[in-house]
């Protein structure tokens, strides 16, 4: 079989879709159909396979899988399916997970009609060059509108829909026709077998026995096992030790990897941030000239410290870290120390979803309760010395005084939502300071609006805000776009005229009226009364701008202690002296890990 | 009985588990009974002090303590028949204290001639307020005017020590609706006083309703605690106790016993026993402490060793509710231990925040430091758990 002969016989290809459009069971469905996987065997979502990830319905890091498909032209194919992340955190590697495709599919939901991340989506898909082919699901519902979404299709994203597959993942209509269409409208690999080695390296997991497992896409060149590799963007280099493929099950060796082949390598690499998503594989004896294009190193975008509830707990939180980080190059951390919550990490991530995930893995998998501080982007501070700072931590923040400028990220914002919520939408995001850039009418019933939205904006409560303000309906999506300068304040909370450093955090000018009175209001809420008066203050620099109190504690007593209550009694004593053994001492204030996490909970409204 | 020089002291309390019916805040073990039920608890009790009362030969008895439920439910007659087994088996003091709890709407002037006879020498009223609506709200069965009348037949019975309950924090209750109360009650001059806060328990009718009552805030009933501690001081009484006032020289001899972690020895369903250096508490069940004691066995429910360290933290967490506190020496005697060196620090910070008061060797709680005496008492006691 010639080079080419080969090539015609692999589709590489993902599905794209807007969350709950119903990708993941789509992708089960061809698992199913194309028998790499029975339905016995077939545990609901495969690819999906970390807990948390089937809980949220939502795939949090990229995986393959090769699938073996008949076609009725009676020629035998290989299906290599690269499943993408789901959510804007992510966009960095689901934009490599789609150059190492070829064609795409883009689920689109026969109820619900293409969504903000439909189109983010279907624009990164064809910004990677893929074929894509829309596929209309969820046809099992009565409220299924196949003609107004191919038409949808069309219009927004500007894709030939007319005879697109219409199924549904559910009950499995019409699959035998979407993996037909695979192969007849989804392109087939380019690539040179004999050119020098170009692998796309797009998702990579450590395993204890084989080291770092590299997904790559084979784009010219072959490799097997004994070969000297070199990584372009490091340099470094090692040897390989295994090739294969990814079954359903498991990893699947091979003598080797061809131009077009998706697939694995292993070469005794320690951490997987050695082998950076997107960076190229080549070959040390003979390498590329160039390394594949649109690699870059991931920038974590939103810090928090995060602290042990449990002091103790220190040791074990580093544990817990490094050993998520083994499996995420993207997680950042550091160590860090506050005067209030004592050692800590300080933790980088690529969204607040990325966050959030970190923080439940880190509750669930490590059994650790932990305290986080309010959630901060990057800020640039220019000096009056020329200094340029990137400040992650509002403990960090320079002196007003010192200050030249100060700036601070902007993303752009797409919102899609039903036209009768756009006046609340509208007001949201003035009200988190957003500039408006157009309106564009997807429809008469639908609404794409355009802003430049200050990222510390939107990491607080933007996405649940925007939820509540279009019933669920609006969605968004956001890229980073640039640094601008505004008006930045540091804000101070004092407990008992303490400063909490871990409560600090940077805010616009005009919001930082607000915000601290919101804050003074909830640590009175949450702290509980004292022996004695606490006041609360909130400040900028030495200026005072929001105050509270906590009166003092009146009543913690037992008014009746006789004969059997002295057990009783006992046993209550007990119990709060545990419970004050929870409690950080903040200054002279005592306030519980629950008190701190509810004062920086995110949910505002 | 004779009463030898060298003897221990023992306190005996026995639980009379019968009501006419449950008040709406009562978590104590009591039920309407039939009369047959509380004839055979009367056998009962009797049988179960006889059989008790051996182990205790080397104590003289010196406080006797009738509580419930309602004890004057079984009568004067009742009353007498526990005091007569008491004293045939157990050696009693020639001065022991014997107090009986009362409910102003059960009991009558014959009744009350009947316990004096047989040596009761204090009533305990349990009054709880002077408004009768709050006495409605409380679902209590008399009315002020009722609890006067019983007040004055207990005096004219020659009862000099006399006790009266009082609640506050009651529903809808307000700072001077509880002030009047107790000047209205302190005006009648009885020698004690007990003021006790209303706390809801699950299992009751409050604890069911606990989301529909309307309370006086931590702050309203802080001030009414204050006022009533003024007030009372005022009138010549002692706050001897968190929830206790006492004309000098009156305090109640029985319930100093638990504070100053004596030993005591309980009948009666749900009674608890501190005695040879264990706690224990009978099942709160009539029919099964009946049926255990007819059997011969010990209706014991829970049960505890008090550990050298636990005796220490109890005595802390007992002795801060005394207004005489923990002193230096009486501590050293019992614990070979500087209390003043070993909780230094802490005895600084607290009396640096003007909540513990130091007077030359001794240790206590103020007014204000009763009222948040959990927050001392667990961070000071270090029980053995």
């Amino acid at each position: 079989m010639s080079d080419k002969e080969r090539r015609e016989h692999i589709r590489n290809f993902s599905i794209v879709a807007h969350i709950d459009h119903g990708k993941s069971t789509l992708a089960d469905r061809i698992l199913e159909y194309t028998q790499t996987v029975s339905t016995r065997e077939m545990e609901e979502q495969l690819l999906d396979n970390m807990e948390l990830e089937r809980e949220r319905g939502i795939t949090i890091k990229a995986r393959a899988v090769r699938l073996g498909y008949d076609a009725k032209n009676g020629e035998h194919y290989t299906l290599n399916l690269i499943d993408t992340p789901g959510h804007v955190d992510f966009n960095y590697e689901v934009s490599r997970s789609l150059n190492a495709c070829d064609g795409a599919i883009l689920v689109v939901d026969a109820t619900q009609g293409v969504e903000a991340q439909t189109l983010a989506n279907a624009y990164l898909a064809i910004d990677a060059d893929l074929e894509i082919l829309p596929v209309v699901n969820k046809m099992d519902l009565p409220s299924a509108n196949l003609d107004k979404v191919r038409q949808e299709v069309e219009d927004i994203i500007g894709i030939p829909a007319e005879n697109c597959p219409a199924v549904s993942a559910k009950t499995g209509l019409n699959i035998d026709q979407l993996i037909e269409s695979i192969i007849t409208e989804l392109p087939a690999p380019e690539g040179d077998e004999n050119a020098p080695l170009k692998c796309l390296i797009f998702d990579s997991y450590y395993d204890s026995y084989l080291g770092v497992v590299v997904y790559v896409r084979v784009i010219d060149g072959t490799v097997r096992p004994g070969d000297r590799i070199r990584l372009m963007s490091t340099g470094m280099e090692y040897d390989i030790v295994d090739v294969g493929t990814m079954g359903a099950f498991g990893l699947d060796k091979c003598g080797e990897l061809k131009a077009g082949d998706v697939g694995f390598l292993t070469a005794s690499i320690k951490t997987i941030g050695e082998t950076r998503v997107g960076d190229t594989v080549t070959s040390a004896e003979n390498p590329a000239e160039e390394a594949l294009p649109g690699f870059r190193a991931v920038q974590p975008m939103v810090y928090a410290g995060i602290y042990p509830a449990d002091g103790a707990r220190y040791g074990d939180l580093r544990d817990a870290l490094e050993k998520l980080q083994l499996n995420d190059a993207a997680l950042f951390f550091e160590a860090e120390t506050s005067i209030a919550l004592g050692f800590g990490f300080r933790c980088g991530f690529l969204g607040l979803l990325h966050m959030e995930i970190m923080m439940e893995r880190l509750e669930r998998e490590f059994n650790l309760d932990i305290i986080t501080t309010a959630p901060s982007v990057i800020y640039e501070i220019t000096l009056h010395n020329g200094t340029v700072l990137r400040v992650d931590n509002p403990t960090n923040y320079p002196a007003p005084e010192e200050i030249e400028i100060a700036a601070e990220p902007v993303v752009k914002a797409n919102i899609i939502t039903p036209t009768e919520y756009v006046g609340g939408i509208m007001d949201l995001c003035q009200d988190r300071r957003g500039d408006f850039i157009d309106m564009k009418y997807i429809d008469t019933e639908r609404v794409e609006l355009h802003y430049d939205l200050p990222l510390n904006e939107i990491i607080y409560d933007f996405f649940d805000a925007l939820k509540s303000r279009s019933r669920g309906y609006a969605s968004l999506d956001y890229e980073l776009s640039e640094y601008r300068p505004s008006k930045l304040v540091k804000l101070d909370i004092m407990l008992n005229g303490d400063v909490v450093d871990a409560l600090s955090f940077i805010v616009h000018e005009e919001k930082a009226y607000a915000r601290a009175r919101k804050i003074a209001e909830k640590l009175k809420e949450n702290i509980p009364r004292q022996l004695f008066e606490i006041p609360i203050q909130a400040a900028i620099g030495s200026k005072i701008i929001a105050r509270e109190t906590v009166k003092a504690m009146r009543k913690d007593v037992l008014a009746k202690c006789y004969g059997g209550d002295i057990t009783r009694k006992k046993k209550l004593l007990e119990k709060q002296k545990e419970g004050k053994k929870k409690m950080r001492q903040l200054g002279s204030v005592e306030v519980s890990p629950e008190a701190f996490m509810a004062v920086l909970k995110l949910d505002e409204e | 009985m004779s009463e030898k020089q060298n003897k221990k002291r023992l306190g005996i309390y026995i639980h009379i588990p019968f009501c006419k019916s449950k008040c709406a805040y009562c978590d104590f073990y009591s039920g309407n009974f039939s009369a047959a039920d509380r004839e055979e608890y009367l056998f009962c009790l009797v049988e179960h002090i006889k059989r008790l009362a051996p182990t205790a030969d080397d104590y003289a008895v010196d406080s006797i303590f009738l509580g419930g439920g309602t004890p004057t439910v079984i009568g004067g007659e009742g009353i007498a028949r526990i005091g007569e087994a008491l004293s045939i088996s157990f050696h009693l003091s020639r001065d022991t204290e014997f107090s009986v709890e009362a409910n102003p709407g059960t009991v009558e002037r014959a009744d009350l001639d009947t316990m004096k006879r047989a040596g009761v020498n204090r009533i305990s009223f349990g009054l709880q307020s002077s408004h009768d609506s709050e006495l409605k709200a409380l679902s209590r069965i008399h009315s002020y005017s009722e609890f006067l009348s019983a007040y004055s037949d207990a005096r004219d019975a020659g009862f000099d020590n006399i006790n009266i309950d009082l609640m506050y924090g009651l529903p809808d209750q307000t700072v001077d609706s509880f002030a009047e109360t107790v000047e209205r009650v302190s005006a009648l001059s009885p020698e004690h006083l007990s003021l006790y806060g209303l706390k809801i328990e699950d299992g009751t009718p409050f604890g069911r309703m606990r989301d529909r009552l309307v309370l006086p805030d931590e702050d309203s009933e802080y001030e009414m605690y204050l006022m009533a501690a003024d007030l009372l001081r005022a009138a010549g009484y002692r706050h001897y106790e968190i929830s206790n006032y006492a004309k000098p020289g009156q305090e109640c001899r029985h319930n100093l016993k638990y504070w100053d972690a004596l030993e005591y020895i309980g009948f009666g369903p749900s009674a608890y026993s501190y005695f040879g250096g264990r706690r224990y508490g009978y099942i709160g069940d009539l029919t099964e402490y009946i049926a255990a004691v007819k059997a011969g066995c010990e209706p014991i429910e829970y049960s505890e060793e008090i550990t050298e360290k636990d005796r220490e933290a109890e005595y802390i967490m007992l002795r801060l509710r005394l207004r005489d506190g923990i002193t230096r020496g009486d501590f050293y005697d019992r614990f070979g231990i500087d209390f003043a060196e070993k909780y230094r620090e802490k005895l600084s910070k607290y009396i640096f925040l003007g909540i513990m008061e130091n007077d030359r060797d001794r240790y206590y709680l103020g007014d204000r430091g009763m009222y948040v005496s959990n927050t001392v008492i667990s961070d000071i006691a270090e029980f053995d758990v």
